[in-house]
């Protein structure tokens, strides 16, 4: 059953400050782009794609996926929790990201 | 104005009032592991103890200033609970709060480490936190003489390092995000197609 993301301004604001920074023309940005989004959409479909190391990180998995837009191999990870506002906890929320 | 209870007696009244009678022994390891994971996440410890190996894993004999801090504060009493029969009984100095309330100063990041602490250990055995937790924790492993200060320094930031994130700033997010300064993901794609080089 799929979730629908939901990403907080601190983890849009370093998504798109990595993006600026690291694909400068517009061919491999618009690639970026769109392997951000199907791996958040993957996510989505099955968040137990991701990790949970032990500590406070246990209910703050941890998914760490690869872009490949201008021919270099980049691994990247979002940090996400489930909703508390939502009862039927059917939203996950991206709360940070980082290139690893 | 009320009097203001020291950080160490903060934690001993947070643990009194998450485990009704919690032993000594069991309160100390605690507040140790809440400094464990408090210098691996933030590295900095909650309390101000110096442990150093015991009998049963990390120990500070100030904890009992602290104790007494607390019950003459009024928050919390003291209970003398024996054990077995005769020669090989003993007792338990088993702590209890009073439920009277107090302003902690946790900060968000200190809270969820507390709670981490709470959720996981105070319905867990004995011999299991114990064994699986207290003595797996780097600075007891590397301290195998009793007597020895644990190198509690050792662990500041390590948590971090292995995870990639802060726990503070992950924290300050999700506070963000229940205030509902959040964008969806097709929203947040439209923003990033707007902003794409020429």
């Amino acid at each position: 059953m799929s979730y629908e993301p939901r990403l907080q301004r601190n983890a849009t604001a370093k998504i798109s400050q990595f993006l600026h920074e690291t694909y400068r023309t517009r061919a491999a940005y618009d690639v970026a782009t769109e392997e951000i989004r199907l791996a958040l959409l993957r996510l989505a479909a099955s968040p137990k794609l991701a990790v949970s190391p032990p500590g406070p990180f246990e209910t703050r998995p941890i998914y760490r996926f690869a872009l490949n837009a201008d021919g270099s191999n980049r691994e990247v990870e979002v940090c996400f929790c489930f909703d508390v506002n939502d009862p039927g906890e059917r939203t996950i929320l991206i709360t940070d990201f980082r290139e690893v | 104005m009320a009097d203001r209870l020291s950080r160490n007696a903060e934690l001993v009244k947070f643990f009194a009032q998450a485990y009704p009678g919690i032993p000594r022994t069991r309160l100390v390891k605690f507040i140790y592991m809440a400094d464990v994971l408090a210098r691996e996440y933030l590295a900095r410890p909650l309390s101000t103890l110096s442990y150093r190996r015991d009998k049963y894993g990390p120990y500070d004999p100030a904890v009992d200033d602290v104790v007494e801090e607390l019950i003459a504060a009024g928050h919390a009493e003291e209970r003398r609970e024996g054990w077995g029969f005769g020669a090989i009984g003993g007792a338990y100095k088993r702590l209890y709060d009073l439920h009277r309330p107090v302003a902690f100063s946790f900060s968000l990041p200190e809270s969820a480490v507390l709670d981490y602490i709470v959720t996981n250990y105070v319905k867990m055995g004995w011999k299991e936190f114990l064994n699986d937790v207290v003595y797996e924790s780097p600075p007891v492993k590397s301290t195998p003489r009793k007597g020895t200060p644990l190198p509690m320094e050792s662990l500041d930031g390590a948590g971090t390092a292995r995870v990639g994130f802060r726990l503070d700033e992950v924290l300050q997010a999700e506070e963000a995000g229940r205030r509902g300064d959040v964008v969806t993901l097709s929203a947040f794609m439209d923003e990033l197609r707007a902003q794409a080089p020429a």
